[in-house]
């Protein structure tokens, strides 16, 4: 293929092909490392942050992801030693055996470690407590929420509870939860509704206000304490409480490098896939456009007569529906999918092709060879196949390239009225995101979708000009 | 050929266009899955013999090939259905916001031909200087960005962080009854969206004209007009600029159809009371009939802009005459 060769030293000098390659292969390299870059899902993994999170590098006040407890399973023999031990009674130790198994797809166990709270008198009132001292150091948060999981085995008359603090810079102590006071055995169970600073009713409770947030309950920095406090009262007997599965968390407003969505998936994770799906839309869609072009552009130029008025007739209906709207009415009556748009976009963008390579023929169709084809005996397969089809290829090339960009934004079109894919992430689809929740002002969230959406676009566009420029010099300019 | 036989040629085929895309209308919405009344009774609560009734209205119980002359015949009249989601005509629902996207579409449209033009002309004029190449390039990026990013990005900038416009409807709530406030509140808030479909839109009718200008320019004529001492302006404007207007005809009735898809995803953003944001609104709310409505006078509205460029073509070039 000495042709290709040339064909590529001849691109090589072509500033526009050249940029418009590198440009691809960034955006091909972003497509294939995705997994690298990112270790989160686009679409699956939520709640990395507090919703609409801003990046990290906008301000480092801001509240970060903030796990306070190093081991909250437990896990280890030393994991007690972060907590501060208070008891009149009771022992607290670590226990080996009692660990949390988890609940069937909701949450994982930790593990077989958990802290036991033993009651040592048989008669009479004891309190005891594990504190987790942390030094807070951002701005007031707006979620906060702390998870637990207890347990408790009885024998006898007695009356036991729980209850999770947290402990302000003032020393005063809010109470975030307590269990309800009871004389019996539980098996592993926790806290309903969850500790949660979005919970409505813990707001009420403790602000008497319905508008607040974490931030009341953690409002300067400082030292905070996080305790979890059980008491027992027995009659005769004695009572052994497991905590497993401690932790607590400070929900960062912000994260990464682009922040998070309205669910907390992380934006800079969809960008980073949304380059695949992208790229692979555009290029399959502009195939399927291409293939129909080159067959309807063959057989129109080359049969001629009824066929081809007929086909070109058919053509130019087509290109007089406006596409955006058939396609709107198409997609919401076969219902959105990324199927669906790629066949909707191959099968009306076909059209200008057509035309083109039906040109193409019909100016070779007189020209020499083909004669000398026919006078030699070659059949009608036969001239198609080895001479029309090598001349029309270099044109479909370049259509090629030239056809992936509108592909691409009109994917992006979609998208964004809400006719893409619902379970993918494009790029088209975080900008219907950024819409949708009227999120305008987070301009990390809505400029580099559409950056990147012009970027790759204009990477075939170059492409596809340095290409024309070289591939077919009849159409140069004098 | 005569320009009579011409004209009824074109129009033929842009009613033959036009009843196509009414069959392809009802075609799409037939083959949906489920039961279009079903969609409203679960907006009223009907007793069984007012569904009937609806039925009957509908003429969902007559045979297809009825039902299909009954739409061809209706919407021939102009009754486009009555949208879910207002409960009114969608008709009326289609002709509130018309003007709206009209005025928008219309203004930027024209902005862009004639600063299009001028560029174009200029760059055309001074082929390879820096103001050449700057054109072209703002021509490719003006066709690769999307429409409604850039429409996002002007609210983001101009909208919402420096405040300079109002960031979503067509009018202030309430609207100013004072008809002079009324255009001027009007016009305030058109500013941004049509800024942004101009920046989309110049860049091609620049490029083409640029195309066609750089063609003319090479004619014989020029050189001879150039000969006879005439000035460079008025070569440029009286005499190649008349040839270079053919392709810029078609090209502006072409753009039409993409300026309307574009101003459809613009006023979305904008907020804008038009079509385009009707076609969000009825995306969200699955108001079928609306979506329908909207395609078919969309489609309409397309195929007359392509019938005018053919016409005035036609007019304009009488080698075509005479084909």
């Amino acid at each position: 293929m000495t042709g290709f060769k040339e064909f590529a030293i001849r691109y090589s000098k072509s500033k526009l092909g050249v940029a418009g390659l590198v440009l691809l292969l960034f955006f091909i390299a972003m497509a294939i490392l995705a997994p690298i870059l990112t270790p989160y899902d686009p679409q699956y993994t939520m709640q990395l942050a507090n919703f609409r999170a801003k990046p990290e590098w906008l301000d480092a006040a801001l509240p970060r992801n903030t796990y306070y407890i190093k081991d909250p399973g437990f896990t280890t023999s030393n994991a007690l030693e972060e907590w501060n031990i208070v008891t009149t009674g009771m022992l607290i130790n670590w226990s080996s055996q009692q660990g949390n198994p988890g609940i069937a797809f909701v949450e994982v166990g930790s593990g077989p470690g958990s802290v036991e709270f033993k009651s040592k008198n048989p008669e009479g009132v004891e309190i005891a407590s594990i504190e987790k001292i942390f030094e807070y150091t951002y701005t007031p948060p707006r979620r906060f929420s702390v998870h637990i999981a207890y347990k408790a085995i009885t024998e006898g008359e007695v009356l036991w509870n729980t209850q999770v603090y947290l402990k302000q810079t003032s020393g005063k102590e809010l109470l975030l939860w307590e269990s309800v006071e009871q004389g019996g055995s539980v098996d592993w169970t926790f806290p309903s509704p969850q500790i949660d600073s979005n919970n409505a009713a813990i707001r009420i409770r403790l602000f008497k206000d319905i508008l607040s947030d974490a931030s009341k309950m953690i409002p300067v920095k400082g030292e905070y304490a996080l305790i979890f406090r059980v008491t027992s009262n027995a009659n005769g007997g004695n009572v052994k409480v497991y905590v497993d599965d401690f932790s607590v968390r400070v929900w960062g407003e912000t994260f990464g490098y682009l922040g998070t969505d309205n669910y907390g998936r992380d934006i800079y994770t969809q960008l980073v896939y949304g380059s695949r799906i992208s790229i692979a839309i555009g290029i399959l869609s502009a195939v399927i456009a291409v293939v129909l072009g080159v067959v309807v552009g063959l057989t129109s130029g080359y049969v001629g007569g009824w066929v081809d008025e007929l086909l070109m007739r058919f053509n130019d209906v087509l290109l007089t529906i406006p596409g955006l709207p058939l396609m709107i009415v198409l997609t919401a009556v076969i219902g959105p999918s990324i199927i669906s748009v790629i066949i909707l976009i191959g099968f009306l963008g076909w059209m200008g092709i057509a035309r083109l390579i039906r040109s193409q023929i019909l100016s070779l169709k007189s020209k020499a060879f083909v004669e000398a084809a026919r006078a030699t005996g070659g059949g009608t397969g036969h001239i198609i196949m080895k001479h029309l089809v090598p001349n029309v290829i270099t044109m479909a090339y370049t259509q090629l390239a030239l056809t992936v960009p509108g592909a691409i934004v009109t994917e992006a079109a979609l998208s964004f009225i809400g006719l893409g894919d619902p379970f993918l992430q494009t790029w088209g689809k975080m900008l219907h995101d950024v819409q949708y929740y009227g999120a305008i002002n987070e301009w990390w969230w809505a400029v580099p979708p559409g950056i990147c959406i012009a970027l790759l676009s204009m990477a075939f566009v170059f492409i596809g000009y340095a290409m024309d420029d070289i591939l077919n010099p009849q159409l140069r300019r004098r | 050929m005569g320009f009579l036989s011409f004209l009824g040629k074109k129009l033929v085929f842009a009613v033959i266009t036009i009843f196509i895309i009414m069959t392809l209308n009802f075609i799409i919405f037939r083959l949906m899955p489920g039961d279009p009344v079903a969609m409203i009774v679960d907006v009223i609560r009907l007793r069984p013999e007012q569904v009937q009734r609806l039925y009957e209205l509908f003429g969902l119980n007559k045979p297809l090939w009825e039902q299909y002359v009954q739409y061809i015949t209706q919407t021939s009249q102009g009754f486009l259905g009555y949208s879910f989601y207002s409960q009114r005509a969608v008709t009326q629902d289609i002709m509130d916001r018309l003007p709206n996207t009209l005025l928008l579409v219309g203004t930027s449209t024209i902005i862009s031909i004639v600063l299009g033009m001028v560029i174009g002309i200029r760059a055309a004029a001074k082929r390879g200087s820096a103001f050449d190449i700057s054109a072209i390039s703002f021509g490719f990026l003006g066709n690769s960005v999307p429409a409604f990013w850039i429409g996002l990005i002007m609210l983001l900038v101009f909208g919402v962080n420096l405040q300079w416009f109002p960031i979503r409807g067509t009018t202030s709530v309430p609207a100013p009854t004072d008809p002079i406030a009324l255009v001027i509140d009007i016009l305030w808030h058109m500013a941004l969206p049509t800024l942004a479909l101009v920046i989309i839109q110049f860049g091609g009718f620049a490029l083409v004209m640029r195309a066609a200008m750089m063609d003319v320019l090479t004619e014989d004529y020029i050189t001879l007009a150039r000969a006879k001492g005439i000035d460079e302006r008025s070569v440029l404007y009286n005499h190649a600029l008349r040839n270079a207007m053919l392709p810029m005809v078609t090209v502006i009735a072409l753009a039409f159809g993409f300026t309307l898809t574009g101003a459809l995803l613009t006023e979305t953003v904008f907020s804008w009371y038009g079509l385009g944001r009707y076609i969000w609104d009825a995306i969200t709310r699955q108001d079928y009939p609306a979506l329908q409505g909207i395609f078919f006078i969309t489609s309409v509205m397309v195929v007359a802009a392509n019938l005018l460029s053919d016409l005035i073509y036609g007019y304009l070039d009488p080698r075509v005459k005479h084909e």
